[in-house]
C-alpha cells in the first residue's frame, strides 16, 4: 500500500511517500529512505519510490521524506539548511510504523545524512548508495554548475573562489533555479564521512554504481573504507553496474540497483 | 596516459549519446551543438572524468574553449594528469 502525508516538522509541514505492506506479518523492517541532493533527487525519485515498493512488497514499512524546502514539502529551498533537515529524518522516523531499530537507507548526500543520523538513532543497518563522500564536493558540484551555465552564456567569468566569497558575506546565490543560502552550504561543508564509521547493530552495505562490469569502486570511496576498516568497522562492499542515474540527461531506470538494495535489506 | 577514446567513451556514458558516442572525432563540437550538452551536462563530464581518472579539476581553469571540442577537453584532461 502506497500513500503519502504531511509530517509536522521544525520549520514546516514534510512531505512523506509512505509504503506499507499490503499483510501483516512477522518480522518487518522499519526503513527510511533518504533522496540526494537538489537536482539529483528530481532525477532520482522514481528509482527511489521502485526501492520502496520492492521493499514493501517483501513485508517492510518504508517511509521517504522530502526534506524541508525540497520537492512537495513546505519551504523555499533558499530557507533549507542541514540541521532542519536532521529535523526532518528525526520526525519521520517517529512515524515508521512498527517497532525496532531503524533501517537507513541512503542515496548520494542522502548516505551521508544517513550516517549522521545513526549518530543520533541506533541503526540496525545502513545501505549508502553511491554516497558523497564530503559536503563539500556537493556543494563544488553546486557552484559548478552556476559556472558552467557562465560559459554558455558567454556573460563576465564568475569563479568559483568569487561564489564562495559571495557565501561567506551572507549572500545567497541562485544556481540552476535553486536559491543557495549561506546556511545550507555551511551545513553542506560540515558535513564528511571521514569523521569515523557509523555505529549499526547489523550491517553496514556501500553499493557504487559503475559503468561496466568489472570496474572497481572510486579511490576516494576506498579511502574511506580503509580508514573505517582500521577504526574496526567493515563494510560490505559491492557495486552494481548502471547508469548513474541521479546526474543522467534523460530519466534512467536501474532494476539492477532495486533488486540489489531490496538483497542487502533482506537478511 | 589518458586517451582520446577514454574521454570520448567517459562523455557517452554521461550524455548517454548510445551509438552516437563512436562518432565523435576530436574535432566534434561539443558546447553548443551537441544538444545535451547543457551547464548540466558539463558538471556531470567534469565529475565523471574526476572520478573516473582520479584527476582534480580546479574550477577556475574551466572555459569555454575547454569544452569547445572533444579534442580540446581531451587535451585539458592530459594536463591534468
Amino acid at each position: 500500500m502506497r500513500f503519502a502525508s504531511f509530517l509536522d516538522s521544525a520549520a514546516g509541514r514534510i512531505f512523506c511517500t509512505g509504503f506499507l505492506p499490503e499483510r501483516d506479518g512477522g518480522q518487518q523492517r522499519r526503513i527510511l529512505i533518504l533522496p540526494p541532493f537538489a537536482e539529483e533527487m528530481n532525477k532520482s525519485r522514481h528509482v527511489l519510490a521502485a526501492i520502496a515498493k520492492q521493499l514493501a512488497n517483501a513485508g517492510h514499512a518504508v517511509l521517504m521524506p522530502d526534506f524541508y524546502g525540497t520537492g512537495d514539502s513546505e519551504g523555499d529551498f533558499g530557507d533549507a539548511a542541514i540541521d532542519l533537515w536532521r529535523r526532518d529524518i528525526d520526525v519521520t522516523i517517529e512515524h515508521l510504523p512498527g517497532i525496532g531499530d531503524v533501517d537507513l537507507v541512503g542515496l548520494r548526500l542522502g548516505a551521508l545524512l544517513a550516517v549522521d543520523a545513526a549518530s543520533r538513532h541506533k541503526a540496525r543497518s545502513l545501505t549508502l548508495i553511491h554516497p558523497v563522500l564530503d559536503g563539500r564536493q556537493q556543494l563544488t558540484q553546486m557552484l559548478r554548475l552556476r559556472l558552467a551555465a557562465g560559459l554558455m552564456g558567454g556573460g563576465e567569468k564568475e569563479t568559483a573562489a568569487e561564489l564562495k566569497q559571495r557565501l561567506s558575506t551572507g549572500e545567497s546565490l541562485e544556481i540552476a533555479g535553486y536559491r543557495l543560502s549561506p546556511t545550507l552550504a555551511a551545513g553542506l561543508e560540515a558535513l564528511a564521512l571521514t569523521g569515523g564509521p557509523p555505529a549499526v547493530v547489523e550491517a553496514l552495505h556501500w553499493v557504487e554504481c559503475v559503468a561496466e562490469e568489472g570496474r572497481t569502486l572510486m579511490p576516494a570511496s576506498q579511502r574511506v573504507l580503509e580508514t573505517w576498516e582500521a577504526l574496526g568497522t567493515t563494510a560490505e562492499v559491492s557495486t552494481v553496474t548502471c547508469d548513474a542515474f541521479w546526474g543522467t540527461q534523460e530519466i534512467a531506470r536501474c532494476p539492477a540497483l532495486v533488486n540489489h538494495v531490496a538483497g542487502c535489506l533482506a537478511a | 596516459m589518458v586517451t582520446f577514446e577514454q574521454v570520448r567513451q567517459i562523455v557517452g556514458d554521461v550524455l548517454q549519446l548510445g551509438n552516437r558516442t563512436a562518432k565523435l572525432e576530436p574535432d566534434t563540437a561539443l558546447l553548443g551543438s551537441i544538444p545535451e550538452f547543457d551547464s548540466m551536462a558539463v558538471v556531470s563530464v567534469i565529475t565523471a572524468l574526476e572520478d573516473q581518472l582520479g584527476i582534480i579539476v580546479e574550477d577556475d581553469d574551466i572555459s569555454g574553449e575547454t569544452f569547445e571540442t572533444l579534442g580540446n577537453l581531451t587535451q585539458f584532461v592530459q594536463s591534468k594528469l
